[in-house]
């Protein structure tokens, strides 16, 4: 087992070295704690509210606390395996210092045993932040004894390690079959597929946003998340043993301890297995460069030159630049197609809600408005989740070659401004059809239609703003895998620096649909154009000074510092 | 050509370069020498901008390189010591892109690519993606790029690690013919053969600090050793410096 410690030490020594180095700055590491503990007190309070309403539902008798948590268990469990076996594939393959370690006299037993410890370390935080406060609400709300808060953390980390082991046997699979770059893809594709099975099969939110079948509904969706009616599967047994100590019973836990120990090893011996007989062909396979590929060069620069006529050759090489990288990259692409997917599930289902036929008719006005800001909200999240995704990682994705830009006669205010640029542009199209789409399916007149569309170009505006700026912020050049980028505490940061956003976002939204919809007596078909200039442009004014703010901190944060490292 | 005034580097307390004053002439080679960790790569990683000193001053071309940096880079090509290039493009696009960084008229950069990816032998590799590009080829392509747009200032940094035999004679040719056509060569190494057979003069580098600078007989006569090799001379100053 010493082999744990030895092949995780330069992880370790690598965070704790993040936070004592001499003469760091900590601040990034400061903002991204405070975020996390945030974000852990609102899951707390948010699972133990869900968990409020939904025993209301069910009014006639009391709901078990096996079925809440069996889902909230399972999700846990699909998300880690998702990103755990992005992970492993990076992990078994492509990391740097497999060459190191396969030269070292390392059995293939150790080598799995500290793969598999290393992709568990990358994925602890996943579970520190959203499993921990998810399941001590539980606790919280059905009023646990404080044997549940001692021993709920390693029972919810034993489960929460099969799925890493599962990762790691899937990543060996899939390596021994097809490149690991590729692997990463159709792991993605097969976890979005899934998903849409999933939900075609529970029949969309229509039924779930209606009170006359929610609870049930609820229940359905309880069983097709496919743990509760399989007695033996890990989140079942796992959900058990929580509610067994949410009873002050130990028995559950020490039966669930035993089963998940032994299907831990199983799984560990058919990796071991897997491992043995086609890790050396697929480690091969996985260190072949050679694409094949030709393009003709000259005509794809005089074609760029064609398609941006105004431009200045420093902005055009830098936008012809981030187009090719990104659309060279297949990953990219996959991705993107799977996000634009769930973006026609979204606005598909949008069309559910805007019959609100069992509503009084004097709160119809209030519904449409609130929709109306809902679907902002909404699409402006899908256009953060693209940003997440894409536009925070350009400035890391410049990796080891960033020396050419730091020595190129450009300044660094340039380069992230055209990085603003050349992603603004295909992301506020992206956003606007999302964002019209929505108001469309919600029947929303002409000039709401116009000023919904317009909100979403600027709602993009600040969102690219923000993602550029905190990926200069966050950058980290010396990535191993273009996929970690996205997972570091960086993207975290991103996500709620554009939640806070869009929170801001809303008030002058609100007001502009508000003022729109509910002024008493007023025409419906009037437009009050006062009212939506004036919030269209307090919008533009916050976005912009975000954007501007964002921009000045990531350019200063890429600056060479008089006492930089080397 | 090149001035460097006082030029300091500290990481934290760590002192990487010491008060490193050099004047280098236009059309001289410059060998800067020293061993590993002497400071070699901080200066050059300060002199192309990619680090900013603590203290002292730098001047390319009689631009100063923190009041006019844009002006100072536009006249020097740079060939670090590890060509890191992006590898989802082709060897071509990237000199293109290179060519537009440095606002080049799109047929002299078509011209000047055929010219470098000629001389450095990788014409039939242009449309291939860097990716696929073997370590010699990178090294050769950074430089292909560092000379595209026809700088004043040759910045190199460890010139031949990766090159082959061939590979390296053909850098060395080349560094003399571009030095007769007026260009400034800085080339930091630790290969002594090299900087004995292409130098004009040189100057080594310990512990951050300059120990001496002069013509190779200049050296010769300051350690008095008239009949050695450079690397005899150089692994007695530097074994003899304080502090080694």
């Amino acid at each position: 087992m010493r082999v744990l410690p030895l092949l995780l030490r330069p992880r370790i020594l690598s965070l704790k070295n993040r936070w004592f180095h001499a003469g760091r700055k900590h601040g990034k590491e400061y903002v991204s704690t405070a975020a996390s503990l945030f974000m852990m007190v609102a899951i707390f309070y948010s699972t133990r509210s869900a968990l409020e309403d939904t025993t209301k539902m069910f009014a006639g008798g009391a709901l078990d606390p096996a079925i809440p948590l069996n889902l909230v268990l399972t999700t846990l469990f699909l998300m880690l395996t998702l990103s755990s076996s992005v992970t492993a594939l990076g992990a078994l393959f492509l990391s740097k210092d497999l060459e190191l370690i396969l030269a070292a006299p390392i059995t293939r037993r150790k080598f799995i045993t500290g793969k598999c410890a290393e992709v568990a370390f990358a994925s602890s935080w996943m579970f520190a932040v959203f499993a921990l406060p998810s399941i001590w609400a539980f606790g919280s709300f059905y009023q646990a004894a404080p044997l549940f808060y001692l021993v709920s953390p390693f029972i919810s980390a034993l489960l929460l390690l099969i799925p890493t082991m599962l990762a790691v046997l899937f990543a060996s699979l899939f390596g021994a079959l097809v490149p690991p770059h590729r692997g990463r893809d159709i792991f993605l594709v097969l976890f979005m597929l899934s998903l849409l099975l999933f939900f075609l099969f529970l029949g969309g939110p229509v039924e779930l946003t209606d009170p006359a079948t929610q609870s049930e509904s609820l229940l359905r969706f309880s069983k097709v998340s496919f743990a509760s009616h399989i007695p033996w599967f890990p989140t079942t047994l796992c959900a058990g043993a929580l509610t067994d100590l949410v009873h002050n019973r130990l028995a559950g836990s020490i039966s669930f301890v035993v089963i998940s120990g032994g299907l831990i090893v199983l799984i560990f011996a058919a990796t071991q297995g897997v491992i043995q007989f086609t890790y050396e062909r697929a480690f091969s396979q996985a260190q072949s460069h050679r694409s094949g590929i030709t393009i003709n060069s000259k005509l794809s620069y005089h074609l760029s030159r064609w398609m941006f006529p105004g431009l200045s050759p420093l902005k055009r090489a830098l936008i012809t630049k981030e187009f090719k990288l990104f659309s060279r990259d297949i990953s990219h692409t996959v991705q993107l197609g799977m996000l634009l997917g769930i973006c026609f599930i979204y606005l598909y289902n949008f069309r559910a809600l805007r019959k609100p036929e069992n509503l009084a008719p004097e709160f119809i006005d209030w519904w449409h408005a609130f929709l109306m800001l809902s679907n902002v909200a909404l699409s402006a999240m899908v256009v953060a989740s693209i940003c997440t995704r894409f536009v925070f990682p350009s400035v890391s994705l410049e990796g080891t070659s960033f020396w050419i830009l730091q020595s190129a006669p450009l300044s660094l205010k340039e380069v992230l401004r055209t990085k603003f640029q050349a992603w603004f542009v295909p992301l506020a199209v992206i956003g606007s059809v999302i964002f019209i789409s929505g108001a469309l399916a919600l029947n929303a007149t002409g000039p709401l239609v116009l000023a919904t569309c317009i909100a979403g170009v600027i709602l993009s505006y600040g969102l690219v703003g923000l993602s550029i700026g905190i990926g200069a912020i966050f950058s980290q050049f010396d990535w191993e895998y273009s996929a970690q980028i996205t997972t570091t505490v960086g993207s975290f940061t991103l996500m709620f620096a554009s939640v806070v956003l869009l929170g801001i976002d809303m008030v002058p939204l609100g007001f502009m649909f508000v003022s729109h919809l509910l002024i008493p007596g007023a025409d419906p078909n009037s437009v009050n154009w006062l009212a939506l200039t004036s919030c269209l442009v307090a919008l533009f004014l916050i976005n912009r000074l975000v954007t501007h703010i964002a921009l000045s901190m990531g350019e200063k944060a890429l600056l060479p510092s008089q006492d930089s490292s080397r | 050509m090149i001035t460097l005034r006082n030029l300091t580097k500290k990481y934290g307390s760590f002192l990487a370069v010491n008060d490193v004053s050099l004047d280098i002439n236009p059309g001289e080679i410059f060998a800067f020498l020293g061993v590993n960790g002497a400071g070699k790569t901080s200066t050059i990683r300060m002199m192309t901008g990619i680090l900013r000193p603590t203290s002292g001053s730098i001047f390319l071309g009689g631009y100063n390189l923190l009041d006019e940096p844009l002006q100072a880079k536009s006249i020097v090509g740079y060939v670090p010591d590890r060509p890191n290039l992006y590898p989802k493009l082709t060897g071509r696009e990237f000199l293109y892109f290179i060519c537009d960084l440095y606002s080049m008229q799109a047929k002299d950069a078509d011209k000047r690519i055929d010219e470098v990816l000629e001389e450095y032998r990788l014409s039939e590799w242009q449309d291939e993606l860097i990716d696929s590009f073997s370590h010699g080829m990178k090294q050769r392509l950074a430089t292909c790029a560092a000379l595209v747009h026809n700088p004043k200032v040759l910045i190199v940094d460890e010139p031949m690690v990766g090159l082959d035999p061939h590979g390296a004679k053909m850098l060395k040719e080349a560094f003399k013919r571009y030095a007769a056509a007026g260009m400034t060569i800085f080339l930091s190494t630790h290969s002594l053969n090299v900087a004995e057979e292409v130098a004009d003069r040189l100057a080594i580098i310990q512990k951050g600090s300059i120990l001496t600078t002069g013509t190779l007989s200049d050296i010769r006569e300051l350690t008095g050793k008239h009949d050695e090799g450079l690397e005899h001379m150089f692994l007695e100053l530097t074994s003899s410096s304080p502090g080694h």
